[in-house]
């Protein structure tokens, strides 16, 4: 038998769609008999000598990952509330830079009346050569 | 599905596959652990695609192959305790020992790993693929490459016990 022929007895062993009539013509050989035999008898081995879990380990893992699952919401829990402060925090601010302050206030006066210059309180004619810082 | 569910389906397949691959049931079960915590934590963002075992082990490879990494930068530990005494060789109910491990310590290392991912872990050629980033052809000519190899220790065992001959396998080269 030939490597391309063993390896669909393997395939087959596995239980994957192998061409039926090669394989026909492949089982007709008393060899690919003995290779499926021997296929078995290695998985057989394999699973004879996989070391099955422990009681201990497994009840301590289970315990283990349900201190984990509970853990879980608690953090969530915490990431919650503290999104929850951001958010409330920025809308806090946002709406105190929207409220008109005095600041504000100010700048709106100016921008109504900026078209017209204010009125003189009083006038003072430049003369010249007069004293004016003396008086 | 709940993690836990996962956990009583899959636990024995990677403590068994990674017993297999490291040769030790401290080693094992301490990264079976690791790999099982890690998957609790990232269940979150796994979304359901029907590839859960696949899922599982791949999170079991990266966890053996960083194990490999840190324990070829440290000196190797005495075994101090009976339960990292090396795994059973001999098959039960047989008299001669199936050197299985030293066969499987032969193999090339991705042989190695489809051939365990499919007769410890029972996965099918496709879910290997995903796990090993490969083709299930690839798959197919690794497992068969890996069975040719342990069958001729298997072959070569026997003829020196029996002193039989047994038909001529052809291996490759």
């Amino acid at each position: 038998m030939n490597d391309a022929e063993l390896e669909l007895l393997s395939a087959f062993f596995d239980g994957r769609p192998v061409d039926a009539a090669q394989l026909a013509l492949i089982l007709g050989d008393p060899a690919s008999l003995e290779t499926l035999r021997d296929f078995a008898r290695l998985r057989a081995s394999v699973a004879a000598t996989t070391p099955l879990p422990r009681d201990e380990w497994v009840a301590v893992l289970r315990a283990r990952l349900a201190r984990e699952a509970g853990a879980r919401p608690r953090g969530l829990r915490l990431a919650a509330a503290a999104a929850l402060v951001v958010v409330a925090a920025s809308l806090h601010a946002w709406s105190r830079w929207q409220a008109p302050g005095p600041s504000s206030a100010v700048a709106s006066k100016a921008q109504a009346g900026d078209e017209l210059p204010p009125a003189p309180s009083r006038t003072l004619a430049f003369e010249n050569g007069k004293d004016w810082i003396t008086r | 599905m709940p993690f836990a569910e996962s956990f009583e389906r899959h636990h024995a397949a990677v403590l068994g596959y990674l017993s297999r691959r490291v040769g030790s049931r401290a080693d094992a079960e301490d990264l079976a652990q690791d790999v099982f915590l890690r998957a609790h934590r990232a269940a979150a963002s796994y979304r359901e695609s029907g590839q859960e075992a696949a899922w599982l082990f791949r999170i079991a490879r990266n966890v053996l192959l960083n194990f490999r990494r840190d324990s070829a930068r440290r000196p190797a530990p005495l075994a101090l305790d009976s339960s990292d005494a090396p795994l059973p060789l001999v098959r039960p109910g047989e008299a001669e020992p199936l050197d299985l491990e030293r066969g499987l310590a032969a193999l090339p290392p991705h042989e190695a790993e489809a051939f365990l991912l499919r007769e410890v872990a029972g996965l099918g050629y496709e879910e290997i693929a995903a796990v090993t980033d490969t083709t299930a052809d690839a798959v197919r000519n690794r497992i068969f490459r890996a069975r040719q190899a342990l069958r001729a220790t298997l072959g070569a065992r026997e003829a020196t016990s029996s002193g039989r001959p047994r038909h001529e396998h052809q291996v490759r080269p």
